[in-house]
């Protein structure tokens, strides 16, 4: 859908509403509490001193109005000289405080007072196609005024689109000349992803605590991954059976050997070095290699899907909040997974059995974006080409229309087990197979899930 | 963004109530609201309210703002309702206030405070968004308020006002902002000296625009030292057709056709003033109390003229009652011939030489008997300086019509009074619509007054009155200008006569030297009172009468010493009847907060428990306790079965906490460790040990 396509008054409305965040952002940065309770209070006392002329209104107006303009002066006059370094840990989760520290450096000469720090987090304004097109639930029975205005929507959307709470510094903090001050921050991330931590504010407050100066610091940008929120899931069962797919040491790379031990017998050309015995081949003076039984295990495909689906991006998180969900259940198995999406090209991440650890594939998923176009050949071919090793697959659908169909049932004639999730906002009215997850409700549906998950 | 929530410092909002209480002339209140909210401070129980028991007491904070603007309101008049409601904010805000001191949660949510909001928040929750909580704590917002109450106080304009105001926030401010005192302070000083500097500016600013008819605030009240007319403005004169006062008269006898409020003699600029023989510093110097009479045990009357007798009262004189709505020192309208006042519930009542009478009723609405047509009148004889007196810049155009139309020449008082209205009546045109500006100070000529003469001859009866009373002092009458009200709306059916505020009048006093008294000459032509009684839609001033009507006799029942007794029982068995309910349910609700019990003051010497008594048994076993060995330590060496190591381990404990632990020791703790070490002493004297 093209903005052209959006009708006038959204178009007016998200303008206005757009412009009004910025403004409220700016003040908001700028006015403290005690400030708006000085403004209010002198507001007050200039309408009283209109009804009720008298000395004690004019002073209590003069007073509050005084004390306004002078610590707006006070504050409008503070300067700084300071440089910052975040010390952020590698990884966070969503919905998860994040306890981290900056450093930072004063290089005045002079003690300065009553500082405090701030986090901002990326823009939230949703775009005009977003507000325009994505409705806030319940929205329909809202009554006609909020339905012409939608300023509920917009409010919901700025919500939803926060990537995370950052609040300031509790206490305010004082920085000694030419030394290095360590502060402790914290940040709540609302959205998975990889997050680049630049946006760092002093706030510099007058004494009375109106206002404050928001100076940008500019520090060296911190990278944080924010793996996604995963839910708990039942106890499930993927089908196919590992005794069907041969496992074994050539898929892993840890150190050592499994499997039982069967006994000794003459190295054949293509064993393993690590598999030669060399006491026996001492005592015998031919080379002798240890001979294990081979050890099988279960190998799953979770295919993500990250073609354009739903227009609300809040399905997609969903879905990569899923398909984390299930990559941390099955980590619990003693099985291989193989995490395959379309990022540009194709995409096989594998971990389990000492490959690699699921924070591995997690910390993919934080990075997981929707692709601009559906590439479904792709992704299946991508499948297909993996299928004599894969035990079974989980598919993690956006909704449920043609493309995804045909894609399913190809994966179906290429006798891929695969057990569909789809995920969107309205369940289609056409028969799905596999199961439904409403995106409003993931944790819910989850639940439901049944033990035995059945492949389509 | 949020920030962190902090409550306003201790005590702090006990000293605002206190101030407050001061500041409006109610200090127990005051104290009891204090004693009342800091209480939270010594009491060892809170509530868990929750946002429904705030939405509760903001129920019943607005219920409370309610009942008190209505009564408000039905004791005076709209325009002081709002700002008299504001001065008991504290009171009413109090429910919301305790929830606060004495919840477990030092914040409230601003949703609970309105309707609308509380339901999208709970729709927001039903739907599994997030609910959007505004939190804050309303002890701020409580102080804020109780400041602005007492700046509405009573007693707010004395210097006290502005000293409280600044120590209250500067102790907010420093309370708040620990490590940046001297910052602070400087800030504070600056601040308060910029609110003292601009309260002397806007009152002069105030003043200056008061003065040149910029405004006169929103109130109408009669000033009876100073009367700023409308002369040199421009457009349409808007004046209220509410019914100000109603006349009843007790027999037959019409009232008269002009009751003044307020006489002046002095006309400079566009404004007449007083001006006596001997000036004093204050205006209130001028008023002389009236003296009364008894002549029953309930029939109090005020002898409007110096040397009345009880002859005087039993006069038969013409009478009527008049009931309506009077601030505190505002003039009262009678007639100019008015002998006494009687049935006025009054605090005070004065008069000035001019024969302005003053009152200080007890309340909004007063109602009385004035007696009239007497021989002479309250008011002095004429000043001859300031009676006769024409201003500078309007003497020359005064003179110059006076001598135009012959007045001076004229022999007597009434042929110079038939003269003028002869003139008045043949050449000038009643008009509300104004069309004289205001002469420039830089070019005096002509005047407004001098324009109204010789050119423009339309204007209201300020005009009329103003030019009569300077024409006749240019004859040499002595004249005194008056405003007041025209008598001229009868309600026949209830047999009494209406004064709205559209029958403001001017006239003047002239004095009659043959008869040697005032009688009064309105100059204004009699047209007037038609263009005056067409104003308005008929239909909406009947129902504002009614309305009006009722609220007044509501007012004067309710007044009544039986029925106001009755009222006041109501109101207090009502409130103790609240009270004694919300204190009920409070008091099963409360929740006990973690005694912090005093701790053991610190001691060099360390406290000897019952174990030691065990020392002197146990050395006979172990020897002398070496230098630097405790005694736990050491008595642990002692050779005993398990049960009474067991419970020597328990004493040695019991021992511990009684000697280390900084809380207080409880008194079974001794009485179990004495217990146990005579348990062991046993123990270890008997042969087998």
């Amino acid at each position: 859908m093209s903005d052209s396509s959006i009708s006038q008054r959204f178009k007016i409305l998200h303008a206005f509403y757009f412009r009004g965040a910025r403004v409220q952002f700016w003040l908001n940065q700028r006015i403290r509490p005690a400030g708006i309770c000085a403004l209010i209070a002198t507001s007050i006392a200039s309408f009283l001193c209109v009804g009720q002329p008298k000395g004690s209104i004019f002073q209590i107006f003069c007073y509050s109005l005084g004390l306004v303009i002078l610590t707006l002066l006070w504050t409008l006059l503070r300067r700084a000289k300071i440089s910052a370094v975040i010390e952020t840990p590698k990884y966070a989760t969503v919905g998860e405080t994040l306890r981290y520290s900056v450093s930072l450096n004063h290089s005045h000469r002079w003690k300065k007072r009553g500082f405090r720090l701030l986090q901002i987090p990326p823009d939230p304004r949703p775009s005009l196609r977003e507000f325009s097109q994505i409705e806030e639930p319940g929205e329909k029975s809202r009554n006609a005024f909020d339905r012409t205005m939608i300023y509920y929507r917009w409010r919901w959307l700025m919500t939803r689109h926060s990537s995370f709470l950052s609040d300031e510094t509790e206490k305010s903090f004082d920085l000694a000349p030419h030394k290095t001050t360590k502060i402790p921050m914290s940040l709540t991330p609302q959205q998975r992803g990889v997050y680049i931590l630049n946006n760092l504010r002093l706030l510099m407050s007058d004494p009375l605590g109106f206002f404050q100066k928001c100076k940008s610091l500019n520090p060296s940008p911190a990278r944080l991954i924010v793996l996604p929120k995963r839910y708990r899931l039942p106890h499930f069962e993927m089908p196919g059976s590992s005794n069907f797919r041969i496992g074994g040491e050539e898929t892993g790379n840890s150190i050592g050997n499994s499997g039982e031990f069967i006994g000794i017998r003459e190295y054949r050309p293509g064993d393993s070095m690590r598999q030669i015995h060399w006491k026996s081949w001492a005592h015998t003076g031919k080379p002798m290699v240890k001979e294990l039984e081979d050890t099988f295990y279960p190998r799953y495909a979770l295919i993500l899907d990250t073609f354009p689906g739903s227009p609300d991006r809040m399905v997609f998180e969903e879905m990569v909040s899923i398909a984390s969900s299930f990559i941390a259940g099955l980590d619990r198995h003693d099985a291989l997974l193989d995490l395959m999406f379309i990022a540009d090209d194709a995409h096989t991440v594998t971990a389990g059995r000492g490959l690699e650890r699921t924070e591995k594939l997690l910390e993919v998923l934080a990075a997981a974006h929707i692709e601009p176009t559906q590439r479904f050949d792709a992704l299946s071919s991508s499948v297909i080409q993996h299928r004599d090793h894969i035990t079974s697959s989980l598919l993690i659908l956006n909704g449920w229309d043609e493309a995804r169909q045909d894609f399913v049932r190809k994966l179906r004639e290429a006798a891929v087990p695969c057990v569909p999730i789809i995920v969107g906002n309205q369940k289609p009215s056409t028969p799905i197979q596999g199961y439904w997850i409403d995106a409003s409700h993931p944790a819910r549906d989850l639940m439901h899930l049944p033990q035995k998950l059945a492949a389509v | 963004m949020t920030h962190t929530i902090h409550p306003p410092p201790r005590l702090i909002l006990g000293a605002a109530l206190l101030f407050w209480g001061s500041m409006t002339g109610r200090p127990a209140l005051g104290l009891c609201l204090a004693l009342i909210i800091e209480s939270a401070n010594w009491i060892r129980f809170r509530w868990n309210f929750t946002d429904h028991a705030c939405s509760i007491a903001w129920r019943i904070s607005l219920m409370l703002s309610l009942v008190a603007g209505v009564l408000i309101w039905l004791d005076g008049d709209r325009y002081t309702t709002f700002p008299k409601l504001l001065t008991w904010i504290p009171l009413l805000l109090l429910p919301l206030q305790f929830l606060q001191s004495f919840n477990f949660q030092n914040h409230l949510a601003l949703n609970n405070l309105s309707f609308f909001s509380k339901l999208r928040r709970k729709r927001n929750v039903e739907l599994g968004l997030a609910p959007a909580v505004v939190h804050f704590n309303f002890g701020n917002v409580y102080f804020i308020a109780t400041l602005t109450a007492s700046s509405l106080g009573i007693y707010s304009q004395q210097k006290t006002f502005f000293i409280g105001l600044v120590i209250l926030t500067g102790w907010l401010a420093i309370a708040r902002v620990r490590t940046r005192i001297f910052s602070v302070i400087t800030l504070i000083l600056i601040g308060s000296l910029i609110g003292w500097s601009g309260e002397v500016g806007m009152t002069k600013l105030y003043r200056w625009a008061t003065d040149r008819g910029l405004g006169d605030g929103l109130f109408p009240s009669i000033d009876p030292t100073l009367n700023k007319t409308s002369i040199g403005s421009l457009g349409d004169i808007k004046q209220s057709p509410q019914i100000l006062w109603r006349l009843t008269p007790n027999n037959a006898q019409a009232p008269p056709r002009l009751i003044r409020s307020a006489a002046y003699n002095r006309y400079k600029g566009i404004n007449w003033r007083n001006e006596f023989p001997d000036p004093t510093p204050n205006a209130d110097s001028d008023f002389k109390e009236l003296t009364t009479i008894d002549l029953t045990e309930n029939q109090s009357f005020y002898m409007l003229r110096e040397g009345m007798t009880r002859q005087d009262i039993k006069r038969q004189l013409p009478e009527f009652e008049i009931r309506g709505a009077s601030g505190s020192g505002e003039p009262l309208p009678i007639p100019g011939n008015s002998s006494t006042l009687q049935g006025f519930q009054l605090d005070g009542i004065d008069i000035n030489p001019l024969g302005t009478v003053r009152i200080f009723p007890q309340k909004s609405i007063i109602q009385g008997t004035v007696r009239w047509r007497d021989d002479s009148e309250p008011e002095q004889p004429p000043f001859p300086k300031a009676d006769l007196s024409i201003d500078e810049y309007e003497f020359e155009g005064i003179h110059e019509v006076a001598d135009s139309i012959g007045l001076k020449e004229l022999p007597t008082t009434t042929a110079k009074i038939n003269r003028l209205r002869e003139f008045f009546t043949t050449q000038f045109e009643y008009s509300r619509y104004l069309t004289i500006g205001r002469a420039r100070a830089s070019q005096h000529r002509p005047t407004e007054i001098e324009a109204f003469l010789t050119t423009d001859k339309r204007g209201h009866c300020e005009y009329f009155a103003t030019s009569a009373t300077l024409l006749l002092r240019a004859a040499g009458v002595p004249t005194r200008y008056i405003i007041g009200y025209a008598v001229m709306e009868k309600n026949p059916r209830r047999n009494e006569w209406i004064i709205r505020g559209t029958h403001s009048h001017a006239w003047t006093r002239v004095w009659d030297e043959q008869q040697q008294r005032w009688i009064d000459f309105d100059p204004t032509p009699g047209g007037w009172l038609n263009t005056e009684i067409r104003q308005g839609n008929q239909n909406s001033r009947w129902l504002a009468d009614t309305y009006q009507r009722l609220k007044e006799d509501f007012f004067l029942w309710r007044n009544q010493p039986t029925h106001q007794i009755g009222f006041t029982w109501a109101m207090w068995i009502l409130g103790l009847g609240v009270i004694l309910f919300v204190t009920k349910r409070l008091w099963k609700s409360r929740v006990a907060i973690n005694p912090t019990v005093p701790l053991n003051p610190l001691s060099l010497t360390t406290p000897r428990t019952a174990l030691h008594d065990l020392e002197k048994v146990a050395a006979k076993s172990l020897g002398t306790r070496k230098p630097g060995e405790t005694l736990v330590v050491w008595l642990t060496k002692l050779n005993l079965d398990p049960s009474s190591k067991s419970k020597l381990e328990e004493a040695c404990t019991l021992h511990q906490q009684l000697r280390f632990d900084p809380a207080p020791s409880v008194h079974d703790h001794r009485g179990r460790l004495k217990a146990i070490t005579q348990e062991v002493i046993q123990h270890l004297k008997k042969p087998s040990s």
